[in-house]
């Protein structure tokens, strides 16, 4: 008991220090003019959103889906598509009705919600039913198939992808600002976490793990399994658009490289290296992911290999992934 | 199916097969069979090893849908129910082969199974921990089973016998209107299973019980009515005195050296 009650408090001081790293490391390359270490700050925690997506689903419910690049696409094509029209002065949609594209962040974030939110509840009916490597290669698939449909239609990019020219705005602020850009960025990792933290302590988080352990028991408890994991899906389909979203804001491009397998492959590095379930696991996970590419591979263009002793180091020697090593224990319950 | 006797039943039944089948391919698992669960009653089912007792038992809690036949419970057609459908509705089981999550705790387990009867899990923002009228469920279901010990331990801890134990609280927590066991002293040691008895007696009477038994004791100390299920099929049902009378049982099942007075055979 009182090992546990240790062992809680060294979760949250790990916690806080990971949080304080992430404000206050960026702040400091604000104030000495570093705007590419700001940058550089924003990427991580925009991918660290996505893996807080697939964490849901993968640590929480189980469901180890290699297709979570499609939802991050998604919310970058709908940001894409909608602000470089915008700026053309053009349509978005021709038909059925022309809808002119928009500029407005907001109007952006709804159109990837729900264009990602339609495809995942798809995905999921149709893929929920199996498990284990079926249900794996049946997101990829799915992934694949919108990747080549990005490929393919010539008008966002194709191939090339899409530049867009400006950031997409908000009512106040300004989002070409690196800062700015960066504080939005974090509320809304802010935001994932606290639904993450929220949802893994809930109702339905208690039958989300349930779902993952035992299906049987779940059922037997009298609560049905697809529905639930359905959800969990559609929710973290959710939060990886939204990371998808800011990324392509960030980058001013989005191309068929977010959809890619690659892309899912990353998202799902940054969950099993940071620690698999855990809270803060994608944010660790996707801090080294970054930093791993952005020195390492300054030095040399083989820097998945360190990448790759990493996560073979993580899966053979620590269990709770990086987080489990800084807290020194492998459950988060 | 005539073999089931009425006579001397209780009260309605709770849950009740008519005429039920099911085959997997050429063999017929289960085949034409008719048994009712009373209320007030605990019915044992006993047969020997492949006589399709557990597909039986999956076709009453709905893992298996039958080729034939209905399933009614409560009053309520739910031959095509889910299992989840059916566990919310009150329809509580233990199974043969113990069946709890065990990196959980033994409190997580049957809080569960609260939830599932109580309120819906869709509830995102509000904590499960938080909920005091589950926690008094999931309390309220150990203590029915007489777990007296820490309930925060994960289950991995527990021995076989205590598991058996939490997985019979599993099923209290859902306030169950029937209650199925699925040989519930299956790889108890002599004691372990006396004290199963002894607190499936104190059930006794108030929640009606279908019971999948090999453990003779614990048959014929608590059976009302025993059903003897031979090659899917019902060749007997009825009391105690009638099952150790009829030939046909004692030919295919018990054998002819069998007293039964109460001993563990």
């Amino acid at each position: 008991m009182v090992k546990a009650m240790a062992n809680i408090d060294r979760d949250t001081i790990v916690n806080a220090m990971i949080i304080a790293l992430l404000v206050s490391l960026p702040a400091i390359a604000w104030w000495l003019g570093e705007i590419y270490y700001l940058n550089l700050a924003s990427r991580v925690v925009i991918l660290a959103i996505a893996g807080v997506g697939l964490n849901l689903a993968l640590g929480l419910g189980g469901m180890v889906s290699f297709g979570h690049a499609a939802f991050f696409g998604l919310g970058g094509y709908a940001l894409g598509m909608n602000v470089s029209t915008a700026l053309e002065g053009a349509a978005v949609v021709t038909w059925p009705i022309a809808i002119s594209g928009s500029a407005s962040f907001l109007v952006c974030f709804l159109v990837a919600l729900i264009a990602a939110g339609c495809v995942a509840a798809i995905v999921g009916v149709l893929s929920l039913r199996t498990s284990g490597v079926y249900f794996i290669m049946i997101t990829l698939a799915f992934a694949q198939m919108i990747y080549y449909l990005a490929v393919a239609i010539p008008a966002y990019g194709g191939e090339d992808g899409l530049p867009i020219y400006e950031r997409s705005r908000l009512p106040i602020g300004d989002l070409s600002d690196p800062a700015t850009f960066f504080v939005l960025c974090l509320v809304f990792l802010g935001l994932s976490l606290a639904v993450f933290r929220q949802i893994s302590r809930s109702h339905f988080g208690a039958a989300l793990r349930m779902a993952r352990i035992n299906e049987k028991r779940l059922a037997t408890s009298g609560i049905e399994p697809i529905p639930i994991k359905l959800t969990a899906f559609v929710i973290s389909a959710l939060i990886t658009a939204t990371a998808g979203m800011l990324f392509a804001d960030l980058n001013g491009f989005v191309g068929p490289s977010m959809l890619s397998w690659k892309m899912s492959g990353e998202i799902m590095i940054f969950v099993i290296l940071g620690g698999i379930g855990r809270l803060m696991g994608p944010v660790i996970g996707a801090t080294a992911f970054v930093l791993l590419e952005t020195f390492i591979g300054g030095v040399t263009d083989r820097w998945g290999l360190f990448l790759g002793l990493a996560l073979l180091s993580v899966v053979l020697f620590a269990k709770g992934g990086l987080i489990g090593l800084l807290t020194g224990h492998d459950r988060h319950d | 199916m005539t073999a089931m006797t009425e006579a001397g039943s209780e009260g309605k039944p709770v849950l009740e097969v008519t005429g039920v089948s099911k085959a997997f391919g050429a063999l017929k698992a289960v085949d034409d069979v008719s048994l009712s669960v009373n209320r007030g009653d605990l019915h044992a089912l006993i047969g020997p090893n492949g006589a399709g007792k557990s597909t039986l038992i999956d076709l009453m809690t709905g893992w298996q849908r039958p080729d034939a036949g209905t399933v009614t419970f409560n009053g309520h057609d739910v031959t095509d129910a889910s299992v989840a459908k059916r566990a919310a509705m009150g329809l509580g089981r233990s199974f043969q082969v113990s069946s709890l999550a065990p990196e959980l705790s033994i409190l997580d387990n049957v809080l569960l199974a609260a939830q599932g009867r109580q309120t819906s899990s869709f509830r995102f923002w509000t904590s499960v921990y938080d909920d005091e009228s589950l926690m008094a469920s999931a309390v309220e279901a150990l203590g029915a089973v007489g777990w007296t010990k820490p309930h925060t331990a994960p289950v991995s801890q527990l021995s076989h016998g205590d598991r058996r134990q939490i997985e019979v609280a599993c099923a209290m927590a859902l306030k169950p209107t029937v209650l199925l066991l699925d040989e519930p002293a299956a790889g108890l040691d002599a004691e372990g299973s006396r004290e199963l008895t002894e607190f499936l007696a104190t059930l006794k009477g108030k929640i009606p019980m279908l019971l999948v038994e090999h453990d003779m004791y614990a048959v014929f100390t608590l059976a009302d009515r025993i059903s003897v299920l031979v090659n899917g099929a019902i060749i007997a049902s009825g009391s105690l005195d009638e099952i150790q009378q009829n030939e046909e049982v004692r030919r295919a099942y018990l054998g002819d050296n069998v007293h039964v007075s109460g001993s563990t055979c």
